[in-house]
């Protein structure tokens, strides 16, 4: 299965994620799973069963200017790991924990828009423009693609 | 005389739960100056609540913390229905209850698998502890998963949540929702009664100590929303006398205001409601807790993680036993008409006793509001913990080795400063 998951909160440019998923509605493979989680910290991992590919779009905050787009590598996470949680895992914890249990997907891009991090209601132009472009990118990406559905079986339970 | 100044940093990963800081100084091999500095961002939600209406209240609270808001919005709901005289009937009582139960369940769930686990099995962070043992961080995922299905039954969703109002719920579940839900507790069952036995089989520290434990207490049931302010000292008042018995104190070194009960620290928090209700424990979790052969009331600290575990047991079996006859009713609300007055509320989150205090006017706009959340009270309890447990463990221990016994002690308490795996900045100054 391919699942794509936007992450994010309520709050202005952090909903930029969930943006990303409401665009890509009704565009993709009815098979493709499209999935907006608010601040899941580790209950991540409850969404990684059963999938062989996971797209991760999340808001980032690094330096850019706001609506810069990135596919973040793993030296990425680690570089921004610990700045913007406290009690829950951050993505990157989320993500070698995931690991650590055997329940990361084969395949598992995480691409991060650039937020304006003070903007307070709903998204910034320059962040929306971006969630416009991300998704016609995944939406071009995954529909070219043969999509099958491949249960994998693993023990992550998604409750 | 030498002197070795060592400060141990450690980024702490800040948002708006709090921060800590320890320091230590030790000085012929005594204890000169310990204080555990916390900021804890509740006392401006006190002022930002003065001239909002009443139906604000609950959305604001629920931000203080992003991992009990369904506490914060329950003891706000039942102090702002006090104040207006409103009975909201005991379908959204049991319904609060339940709502409870889920946010219990997550958090208990998060701080017994994420925060507090790998201390007592030797590892530095759940990625290390999940690698050795997978089955016990997947259950505690599970759990964890299923804490915010029950909070977004009810609330709509799980963080910060937006379905509670005054004098009810915006919205009733429907009949398939909830049987879809009890589905889910009843295969949960299982997973809360191992994790109860392998908390129990746990290597806990044997630390016993003499405190004094405050919660609530209901007359049959295991406390959630309502009950008398109770200790093992013999205290036993209404809610709305906290303020005859319990005394918050600044000190200079916290933004945290310390609660004294006579003068005196206190504990507040799954071991002290366990300690003082053990008797009102549903008929499943008590057999359970028997079957542990551990004996409460208990003066070891670190039953706590004990507590907590038997906790998670009890949320599910009372969530199942209030939504299993569940109706819809025609209204997940009663009317609510404002009055000017006083009201309070207590409640048990998962951290312990949280008070609040509102003085409202005759348009139902918050004149004067006091919350008092359980991390302040346990705060001085934390401190007079670590004084004794560093003693018993040995000053003469490596920075480290020090730093790490009172992480786990500070971590016991669950503290919104756990925040992270590596949360407390040391600084250890030795003469």
């Amino acid at each position: 299965m391919i699942r794509i998951i936007g992450l994010g909160s309520p709050f202005g440019d952090d909903q930029v994620g969930w943006r990303v998923i409401e665009l890509l509605q009704d565009r993709l493979d009815p098979q493709v799973d499209l999935v907006a989680l608010d601040r899941p910290g580790a209950a991540l991992i409850n969404w990684m069963a059963g999938v062989r590919r996971l797209v991760i779009v999340d808001a980032l905050v690094s330096g850019h200017a706001p609506g810069h787009t990135a596919r973040l590598t793993d030296s990425d996470l680690d570089a921004l790991a610990g700045g913007t949680s406290s009690h829950q895992l951050d993505l990157a914890q989320t993500l070698a924990l995931a690991g650590a249990l055997d329940c990361l997907p084969e395949q598992v891009e995480i691409y991060g828009i650039e937020i304006d991090a003070l903007q307070r209601t709903g998204l910034s132009g320059a962040v929306a423009d971006s969630a416009v472009t991300l998704a016609k990118t995944l939406a071009k990406t995954l529909t070219d693609l043969p999509v099958t559905r491949v249960e994998t079986p693993n023990s992550c339970s998604r409750s | 005389m030498t002197e070795r100044s060592v400060s141990i940093h450690v980024p702490a990963m800040t948002r708006v739960e709090g921060e800590g800081s320890l320091r230590l100084r030790i000085e012929h091999g005594e204890i000169r100056e310990l204080a555990l500095d916390i900021f804890e961002p509740p006392r401006y939600f006190e002022k930002f609540l003065e001239g909002r209406r009443y139906h604000e209240v609950l959305d604001t609270v629920a931000r203080i913390c992003g991992i009990c808001p369904v506490a914060y919005q329950m003891s706000a709901a039942q102090a702002v229905e006090d104040a207006f005289g409103l009975e909201p009937g005991p379908w959204v009582r049991d319904m609060r209850r339940v709502f409870y139960c889920g946010e219990w369940l997550q958090s208990h769930a998060l701080h017994v698998h994420l925060l507090a686990a790998p201390d007592f099995l030797g590892f530095d962070s759940v990625v290390g502890m999940a690698a050795r043992h997978p089955e016990v961080v997947r259950r505690g995922l599970r759990l964890q998963g299923l804490g915010n299905a029950l909070i977004r039954l009810l609330g709509g969703r799980s963080v910060h949540p937006v379905g509670a109002s005054v004098g009810g719920f915006f919205r009733a579940p429907v009949e398939a929702e909830v049987g879809d839900m009890l589905e889910q507790l009843h295969a949960a069952l299982p997973d809360a009664h191992d994790l109860v036995l392998w908390a129990a089989a746990l290597k806990l520290p044997q630390d016993e100590q003499a405190f004094t434990s405050v919660a609530l207490r209901h007359d049959t049931d295991y406390p959630f929303a309502q009950g008398r302010i109770v200790s093992d000292d013999g205290l036993n008042i209404a809610i709305a006398q906290y303020g005859d018995h319990f005394v918050e104190e600044h000190r200079p070194h916290s933004t945290a205001l310390f609660s004294l009960l006579h003068g005196a620290p206190y504990l507040v928090g799954p071991l002290a409601r366990l300690n003082l209700n053990r008797d009102h424990l549903p008929a499943a979790s008590l057999t359970l807790l028997l079957q542990t052969g551990v004996v409460f009331p208990s003066s070891n600290m670190f039953h706590s993680l004990l507590a907590r575990t038997l906790e998670i047991h009890v949320a599910i079996v009372e969530a199942i036993r209030l939504l299993e006859n569940y109706r819809r009713p025609t209204a997940a609300q009663v009317a609510v008409t404002p009055r000017a007055g006083i009201g309070y509320g207590a409640t048990e989150a998962p951290r312990g006793l949280l008070w609040h205090r509102y003085e409202l006017d005759d348009r139902g706009i918050v004149r004067a509001a006091r919350i008092v959340p359980p991390t302040s009270q346990n705060q001085a309890r934390i401190e007079a913990d670590l004084r004794r447990s560093l003693l018993q463990y040995g000053l003469n221990r490596p920075d480290d080795k020090l730093r790490l016994r009172a992480e786990t002690v500070i971590r016991n308490y669950d503290p919104c400063i756990s925040c992270a795996t590596h949360f407390l900045k040391i600084g250890v100054t030795r003469r």
